[in-house]
């Protein structure tokens, strides 16, 4: 009788361990269970027992491959699909970024117009007159 | 650091394979993954183009591309679960893991052969990450101990 309860005191922890297993240990939490594994002979046990079972979890979900004249026709078409929508993006940026190097280049075109006009010609020409005449 | 049309060249057989374990038809798998990309390409375009952009600093570019991976992710199992709903009755394969609900099979796929995070799977399953950790718990059992039919 004691030896048939000793048998099922198996430690609490061990029900934890699966749940640590699949998710916990992928976030590097739960680091106490973890060491409790390392030294406690039942978690070991429901461990191995429950990488077994995934093992056969692995081997139960398919996993199709693709073939390589596939794969490639298949690639060729999602490239196809970029390239309809990228350059709707592309291009108003760069008629963007074009636009507005036309922009200063005109407004810098225009300034040395300004500056160089036969108004301000004549202007700086008078300017000029005055200047000599004063410094005289 | 991996440019956008490796990775794509990654990725893409991957998301085949998540479509096919969700709807079990060869045409069928690689449109969901076209359309997944289409829907992508329209829905957020200037995700598509930052990522062909040559010259991105490499931590947005990092997370452009997992933010892309889980969008992807997620188009593919939206149109599978939609499209076995209404393929359900010429979609037969055989095995446990094909008598299984749309998202019990998705959520074992990510987990088990995609390797996702608990919280990638649950932003792909628009689900909280207890309910996908029930789900994945729950999948394991009826795959390995099938009800009879």
């Amino acid at each position: 009788m004691l030896q048939q309860s000793v048998q099922k005191n198996i430690c609490l922890h061990s029900y934890q361990v699966p749940i640590w297993f699949d998710f916990l240990q992928e976030e590097g939490s739960a680091s106490e269970l973890r060491d409790h594994i390392a030294t406690c002979k039942d978690c070991q046990q429901t461990l191995k027992n429950h990488q077994e079972k995934i093992v056969k979890v692995n081997k139960l979900i398919p996993m199709a491959r693709l073939a390589q004249n596939s794969k490639q026709e298949l690639l060729k078409e999602i490239d196809e699909v970029a390239r309809s929508v990228i350059p709707e993006i592309v291009t108003p940026i760069r008629y963007q970024t074009k636009s507005t190097a036309i922009f200063l280049a005109e407004a810098f075109k225009d300034l040395l117009r300004s500056f160089v006009s036969k108004q301000m010609i004549t202007l700086y020409l008078l300017f000029g007159t005055i200047l000599w005449f004063i410094n005289r | 650091m991996l440019d956008f049309k490796t990775f794509q060249k990654k990725i893409t057989p991957e998301l085949y394979s998540f479509a096919f374990a969700l709807i079990p038809d060869d045409l069928q798998a690689m449109q969901i993954v076209i359309d997944a990309n289409l829907a992508i390409a329209h829905g957020t375009p200037e995700l598509l183009a930052e990522l062909h952009a040559k010259e991105v600093d490499e931590e947005i570019y990092k997370k452009e591309l997992n933010l892309f991976k889980t969008k992807i992710y997620k188009e593919v199992f939206e149109l599978s679960r939609r499209r076995a709903v209404q393929l359900s009755s010429s979609l037969r394969a055989p095995g446990p893991y094909h008598k299984l609900s749309t998202v019990s099979k998705a959520s074992l796929f990510l987990k088990h052969k995609a390797g996702l995070s608990l919280s990638e799977i649950s932003e792909i399953m628009g689900l909280p990450t207890s309910s996908v950790s029930k789900e994945i718990i729950e999948a394991q059992e009826a795959l390995l101990y099938p009800a009879p039919t």
